[in-house]
C-alpha cells in the first residue's frame, strides 16, 4: 500500500487513545441491557444497582473516548474524509445522549426505574451501539486510522 | 460557601429538560392548590415522577442576634435555648424541667448507586455545617426555669455520647431515651442535673447498617405500663430491598417491664411525633410519605395510630393507591391498607406533634394539635418550613390547618427548619429549630402561663409510679418463629442471613412450617415491612393472641 494510513492525532507513543478507552462504555452499556433484563426476570435491586453503575462507568469512560475521538476527527481532514466517519460520531453523540438519559431513569426508585422505560433506553443504546462499532472498526481495520505505516 | 447560589436545581443537566419532556414532561406542578391536600381528604394527583426529581433546598444561614421567626397577634416568641448542636426534640417533665435532645443522623447509609453521592452534596447543603468544624451533638441537655417567667435560668447537659437519639420519656424513676439502635432506660430523679449512670437496653431497635430514616419517637401509655416507640423506613420506597425493612416503617409497642415488643401499627413510612390525644387517650403520630412521584404526591399525614392496622407502604398509599415502582405488587396488602386521616400536603416534612390542650397559649388555640413541619426538597417551591395548628373536637381533626409559626425561610434562605414540638412547664410552645440551633418558646402575648406544669407523657403513673406487670408482659421474644417464606421470596433474595435476628433473641431462626394455631407473634425485628403477625385481627384483645 503507498497510501498512508491517517494518525491519530490523541495517541500515545503511537497509540490512539479513543482506541483504548471505547471498549468501557461497549462493555458497560452491553452488560448494563444484561443486568437490565435480570432485573426485569427477578425483581432483585442488586441488579437494578448494577445497572446505574454500569451506565455511570461507561458514560465516563464514554465521555472521555469521545473526547479524544473528537480530537482525532477535527484535527485531521483525512479522518473527516473517512465516509464512516461522519456516521460514526453523530451516531455515539445519540449513544452517550441516550444512556444519559437512561442513568437518569436508573435513577429513579424501584421497578419503574428499568421496567420499561429503563430497559428500552438499553437496549436501544445497545442497537445502536452495535452499528457505531461496525463503523468504528471498519475505520480502523478497513481505512486503517491510527495504524501504524510500517512502508 | 457564601458564594454558592442559594437553591440549586438538581444540577447543571438543566438543558436536557427538552429530551427528557419526551418521556416524562416537565410539569413542576406550580399550578396545583396545594390546600387541597391539606385535611382528611386529600386531592392526589396522577403520579408524575421526573427523571430529574425537582430538588430545592434553603441554604441555611442561621439567625442574627434579635432575629425570630414569625407569630400570628396574640403570640409572642422569644428564644427559650440558643447555641444548641441540632435540637430535634423537646419533652416537658413532670416537674416542668424541659430536656432538649440533640442529634445527628448516623451516617452510615452505604453508598449503592452514583445517585446516592450527587443527592448526598445537594442534601449536606439542607443541614448546614457546611464548614468549620461542628459542636458535638447527640445529647441531651436539661433546660430549667425555676420561676416560671418564660426564660431558662439553669442549664445542664443531661447525656452525652448518645447514639443518633430522639424520643424520651419519663416514669418510675427511669428516663427512656429511643437511641437509633435502642430504647435505654437510664436512672433518673427528677430535679437531678446529671446522669452518670449506665442504661439498661431495654429493646433494641433496627439500627445501622443503612438506617435511613433514623429517628426513633417515643410515647408513654396514659397507663404508664407501655412505651410506643416509631421505627421510620430504610428507604424511600424499598430501594434497599425488602430485607432491609424488618420491623421498620412501623409502630412498636415495648412493654417497659420487659421490654418485649411487638408491631402495633405499619405500613407508616416514617412515623415520628408520636402523642397521645388528651381528651381521648388515643395515639397519633404524624408521617413523611414517599417522595419522587412528583411535586404534589405524597402528602405527608397526621393520623389516630389504630391498632394492628395497615398504612400502605410501601405497596400504596392514601388507601388503594398502588405505588407502581414496588415490584411484586401486593394486591392482597394494598387491600388491607387503610388511608390516614388527615393530610398535611406534600413534602411538608412533618416530624413534630403536641396537643395543645391544658396550655396556656390564647383562646384560638385551645384544642388543636401543632405540627413542625421541617420542610421540602423535592419540589421546586418550598412547603412546610413552618410550624401550623390543626383545630380539634371530640378528639378529631375539624377544621384546616393554620399557620403558626413561620418566617424560618428567607427567600431562598432558611434561618432555620423546625422539627419536634412541644408544651413547656409553663404552658407555652417549644419549637425544636434543629438547624438554627435554638428552642423557641411561643407563649401568650398577655403571659398567662398554667397553674403547674404539665409533663409531655400526659400520665398518671408519670407522676404516681406504677409497677404492675402488664398484660402484654407474658409475650417475649421467646419461641420466635421466622416469618413466612412468602416474604422471603417477595424480597426476591436468597434466605435472609439471620444473624442479626439470631443475636437479638438468641434463637434459630425456626423452620417456616413451625406455623400453627398456636404460632407466637415473632419478635418486631423479623417481621418483614407491613406484614402483620398472623392472626393479628383488628380489635381483638392481646391476651388472646399468645
Amino acid at each position: 500500500m503507498d497510501i498512508p494510513h491517517p494518525p491519530s492525532t490523541a495517541a500515545i507513543a503511537g497509540h490512539p487513545i479513543h482506541a483504548t478507552l471505547v471498549p468501557f462504555p461497549i462493555v458497560c452499556f452491553t452488560l448494563a441491557l444484561l443486568t437490565d433484563i435480570a432485573f426485569w426476570q427477578t425483581s432483585n435491586i442488586m441488579w437494578q444497582n448494577f445497572s446505574a453503575w454500569l451506565l455511570f462507568a461507561g458514560l465516563v469512560f464514554g465521555g472521555l473516548a469521545a473526547l479524544a475521538g473528537a480530537v482525532d476527527f477535527l484535527s485531521r481532514s483525512a479522518v473527516r474524509a473517512q465516509k464512516p466517519a461522519w456516521p460514526h460520531a453523530i451516531g455515539n453523540v445519540i449513544v452517550l445522549v441516550l444512556a444519559f438519559v437512561n442513568s437518569l431513569v436508573h435513577a429513579g426508585d424501584g421497578w419503574t426505574a428499568v421496567v420499561h422505560y429503563g430497559l428500552i433506553l438499553s437496549a436501544v443504546t445497545v442497537l445502536l451501539l452495535f452499528v457505531t462499532v461496525w463503523l468504528g472498526r471498519s475505520m480502523v481495520f478497513r481505512h486503517g486510522i491510527g495504524v501504524s505505516n510500517h512502508a | 460557601m457564601h458564594s454558592r447560589p442559594a437553591s440549586l436545581r438538581a444540577s447543571a443537566l438543566a438543558g436536557s429538560c427538552l429530551v427528557l419532556l419526551a418521556l416524562a414532561g416537565c410539569d413542576d406542578g406550580a399550578d396545583f392548590d396545594i390546600t387541597k391536600q391539606i385535611g382528611p381528604d386529600p386531592v392526589l394527583p396522577e403520579p408524575n415522577p421526573q427523571l430529574l426529581p425537582d430538588m430545592k433546598v434553603a441554604e441555611v444561614i442561621g439567625w442574627q442576634a434579635g432575629q425570630t421567626p414569625t407569630v400570628p397577634q396574640g403570640l409572642a416568641i422569644t428564644p427559650y435555648a440558643k447555641d444548641l448542636a441540632n435540637p430535634r426534640t423537646v419533652h416537658t417533665l413532670p416537674n416542668g424541667d424541659v430536656l432538649v435532645v440533640q442529634s445527628r443522623g448516623p451516617s452510615v447509609e452505604p453508598v449503592s448507586r452514583p445517585k446516592d453521592v450527587i443527592r448526598g452534596w445537594i442534601m449536606s447543603i439542607a443541614h448546614g455545617g457546611g464548614g468549620g468544624p461542628q459542636k458535638p451533638s447527640n445529647l441531651i441537655t436539661l433546660l430549667r426555669d425555676t420561676n416560671r417567667d418564660g426564660t431558662v435560668d439553669e442549664r445542664s447537659d443531661l447525656l452525652t455520647g448518645l447514639d443518633s437519639p430522639f424520643g424520651v420519656a419519663w416514669v418510675d424513676d427511669t428516663l427512656y431515651v429511643a437511641a437509633t439502635d435502642a430504647i435505654l432506660a437510664f436512672p433518673y430523679k427528677l430535679g437531678e442535673m446529671k446522669i452518670t449512670a449506665a442504661p439498661k437496653v431495654l429493646t433494641p431497635l433496627p439500627g445501622g447498617p443503612i438506617d435511613h430514616h433514623w429517628t426513633k419517637d417515643l410515647a408513654l401509655s396514659p397507663d404508664g405500663r407501655t412505651l410506643y416507640v416509631s421505627v421510620g423506613s430504610n428507604s424511600n420506597i424499598v430501594e434497599n430491598g425488602l430485607e432491609a425493612e424488618k420491623g421498620r416503617a412501623a409502630i412498636w409497642q415495648v412493654d417497659r417491664e420487659t421490654g418485649a415488643a411487638r408491631v402495633y401499627a405499619s405500613g407508616l413510612r416514617n412515623p415520628n411525633g408520636l402523642t397521645f390525644q388528651p381528651e381521648t387517650g388515643v395515639l397519633w403520630a404524624v408521617a413523611n410519605e414517599r417522595d419522587e412521584l412528583g411535586p404534589n404526591l405524597v402528602p405527608d399525614y397526621m393520623t389516630s395510630v389504630q391498632e394492628g392496622a395497615f398504612y400502605g407502604w410501601p405497596w400504596s398509599y392514601y388507601g388503594n393507591h398502588v405505588d407502581q415502582r414496588v415490584h411484586p405488587q401486593r394486591p392482597d396488602m394494598v387491600a388491607k391498607a387503610i388511608p390516614p386521616d388527615y393530610a398535611l400536603s406534600s413534602h411538608v416534612a412533618a416530624l413534630g406533634l403536641t396537643f395543645s390542650m391544658g396550655s396556656a397559649l390564647p383562646a384560638p388555640y385551645a384544642n388543636g394539635a401543632f405540627i413542625g413541619e421541617h420542610g421540602s426538597w423535592n419540589r421546586n417551591f418550598f412547603n412546610g418550613y413552618k410550624v401550623v395548628y390543626v383545630p380539634f373536637e371530640k378528639g378529631r381533626p375539624a377544621g384546616k390547618a393554620q399557620d403558626v409559626v413561620t418566617g424560618f425561610i428567607a427567600g431562598d434562605q432558611a434561618h432555620g427548619r423546625p422539627v419536634g414540638v412541644g408544651i413547656d412547664g409553663t404552658g407555652a410552645l417549644l419549637v425544636a429549630d434543629d438547624v438554627g440551633n435554638t428552642v423557641w418558646r411561643v407563649a401568650a402575648a398577655d403571659g398567662s402561663v398554667t397553674p403547674r406544669p404539665i409533663g409531655t407523657d400526659r400520665s398518671a403513673a408519670a407522676s404516681a409510679g406504677n409497677g404492675s406487670a402488664p398484660a402484654t408482659a407474658a409475650r417475649t421474644n421467646a419461641g420466635a418463629v421466622a416469618p413466612s417464606v412468602r416474604q422471603g421470596e417477595a424480597a426476591g433474595g436468597p434466605a435472609p442471613s439471620a444473624s442479626i435476628d439470631e443475636r437479638l433473641t438468641g434463637q434459630e431462626p425456626a423452620a417456616p412450617s413451625s406455623r400453627s394455631a398456636a404460632s407466637p407473634e415473632p419478635p418486631p425485628m423479623q417481621v418483614a415491612p407491613a406484614v402483620l403477625p398472623e392472626g393479628t385481627a383488628q380489635g381483638a384483645p392481646a391476651q388472646q393472641r399468645q
